[in-house]
């Protein structure tokens, strides 16, 4: 059962509603009234408004004439001097060079931005990548060279790969090295050369990897040529002096003197090798070289090398 | 010194003077420039004279880009005002300075209301007008000085017309609430 009010037509949780006396439109009529009686003060019309409006209605007539009689102010000579001068109007001639220079700059900043993000892909022409490598290295921003492309990105790269060996390697010419088969190539190293395994000559030089841009013998990416009868960088003559670590090569002969630390991957290899810190991986390659130092194992199982190195410092090869 | 009555027109000129005519524009400087001035003092602006230069040639530079007729020239005028004076307030960064004007000597009506207002030193009005805030006074002096209606005003202020209506409202019942208690206190 609920409870109800004494009242039973009133209930305290509503807002009553209006009732038939009540004046709805009032608070607008006043809104209205207040809008009219505002224009009619602004304006300083006294005459029909409250009276508690005339002194704010006189206010504004005062304020206002007050204003009128307000002196005009001497006009400065900078003002007159732009009167005179005429700049009211732009020219069109002023408004397009400020448009053409704006297009200008427009321009130069997206060549210089696909410019950069080029460069920094490696994927300009050759030319150009090198041009804005060298630019942007006067800024201290390291782009690379074009040089500097992998996956046979460039021909420097392809020349460099499989260029044959200046001595192929006579199976066993000159084996009997226990060194690395196919050794990278060292600039004036002499070549741990590989074991021929079958080879009773002078020790095999491993064949070399291909050399980056004919500098010093020297290279840091493996050979991409698969077949290449190697080239020696840098090596004169594949005259093994060193010892190489004990070989894996199970039939070798030959003996390596090289310097190449790290194990040569060349199952038949007739390379040459010295001094290279990347393994090669011509499987076949012929090469020369010069190598000083301990080779590591090398994995020839098969290897003639030739002891003859590549004279040439560069190891430009076959195209594949 | 009572100015020349301004053109009650200003189309006109305004067209002679995007025309390159230096004689219209300073018939609109005669007709603005005062005016621009007052406004400008009422707010409590400092130097006046140089601040209203600064608008003209503000007004002389961009002309060739205004398009409108003599009303709509003269909104676009105090709509620069305001915004240099507002420019002016933050670089100072002060108090509006009150201006020391002589008390003009007017003519006795009979209606001492009246009289009492017009007796009142410029400083008094000023002292009137600085019990309305900022907006509110820039709405007064806007629609009073300015000759300025509802829509122009809030263009200028870059308000909606009824937010206009809304502080002018308030501000004249300032103004009244003020102007009642002076009286009461004259009493």
């Amino acid at each position: 059962m609920t409870e109800r009010w004494p009242d039973a037509d009133v209930d305290p949780t509503r807002i009553p509603g209006p009732s038939p006396g009540d004046d709805v439109g009032g608070m607008g009529a006043i809104a209205e009234f207040d809008a009219v009686f505002d224009e009619a003060v602004v304006a300083g019309a006294s005459e029909d408004l409250p009276v508690e409006l005339v002194p704010v209605a006189r206010f504004a007539t005062e304020l206002r004439r007050r204003a009128r009689r307000e002196p005009v102010p001497p006009m400065s000579a900078a003002l007159r001097a732009q009167l005179v001068q005429g700049a009211a109007t732009p020219t069109p001639v002023a408004r397009a060079a400020r448009r053409s220079l704006v297009l200008a700059a427009a321009a130069v900043a997206a060549v210089v931005a696909l410019l950069s993000a080029g460069a920094a892909q490696n994927r300009l022409p050759t030319r150009l990548q090198d041009v804005v490598s060298s630019t942007a290295g006067l800024f201290g921003v390291d782009v690379p060279r074009a040089d500097e492309r992998s996956g046979g990105g460039s021909l420097t790269d392809q020349d460099d790969g499989g260029r044959p060996a200046a001595g192929p390697g006579a199976p066993g010419a000159q084996g009997g090295g226990t060194g690395p088969a196919d050794g990278p190539v060292g600039s004036e190293g002499q070549g741990a050369t590989p074991a021929d395994p079958n080879g009773p000559g002078e020790p095999a030089t491993p064949a070399t990897p291909p050399e980056r841009s004919g500098r010093d013998g020297r290279s840091t990416t493996p050979p991409s040529h698969p077949n290449g009868e190697g080239s020696s960088a840098g090596g004169a003559e594949g005259q093994g002096q060193g010892q190489s670590p004990p070989p894996s090569n199970p039939q070798g002969g030959g003996s390596s003197a090289g310097g190449n630390p790290t194990p040569p991957s060349n199952p038949r290899g007739a390379g040459t090798g010295g001094g290279n810190q990347t393994p090669p991986s011509n499987p076949a390659g012929g090469g020369t070289g010069k190598g000083q130092g301990q080779s590591p194992p090398p994995s020839n199982p098969n290897g003639a090398g030739t002891g003859q190195g590549g004279p040439s410092a560069t190891a430009p090869g076959q195209r594949r | 010194m009572t100015r020349p009555e301004p053109p009650t027109d200003l189309t006109d000129a305004v067209l002679a003077a995007k025309a390159g005519s230096v004689a219209a524009f300073e018939d609109l400087y005669r007709a603005l420039a005062p005016t621009v001035a007052a406004y400008l003092r009422w707010n409590g602006v400092g130097d006046v004279e140089s601040l209203t230069n600064e608008v003209m040639a503000q007004v002389h530079r961009n002309l060739g880009r205004f398009t409108g007729d003599g009303t709509a020239f003269r909104s676009w005028v105090f709509t620069i005002a305001h915004h240099r004076m507002v420019d002016e307030r933050r670089s100072v960064s002060r108090r509006p300075v009150v201006i020391e004007r002589e008390v003009q000597e007017t003519a006795v009506t009979g209606d001492a209301e009246l009289d009492a207002l017009d007796a009142l030193s410029d400083q008094e009005l000023q002292s009137l007008l600085d019990v309305l805030s900022p907006d509110q006074r820039a709405v007064v002096l806007l629609r009073i000085v300015a000759d300025l209606p509802i829509d122009a005003v809030a263009s200028a202020l870059g308000k909606q017309p009824g937010a206009i209506k809304s502080l002018q409202h308030r501000a004249l019942a300032t103004l009244r609430r003020h102007l009642e208690r002076e009286r009461i206190h004259h009493d």
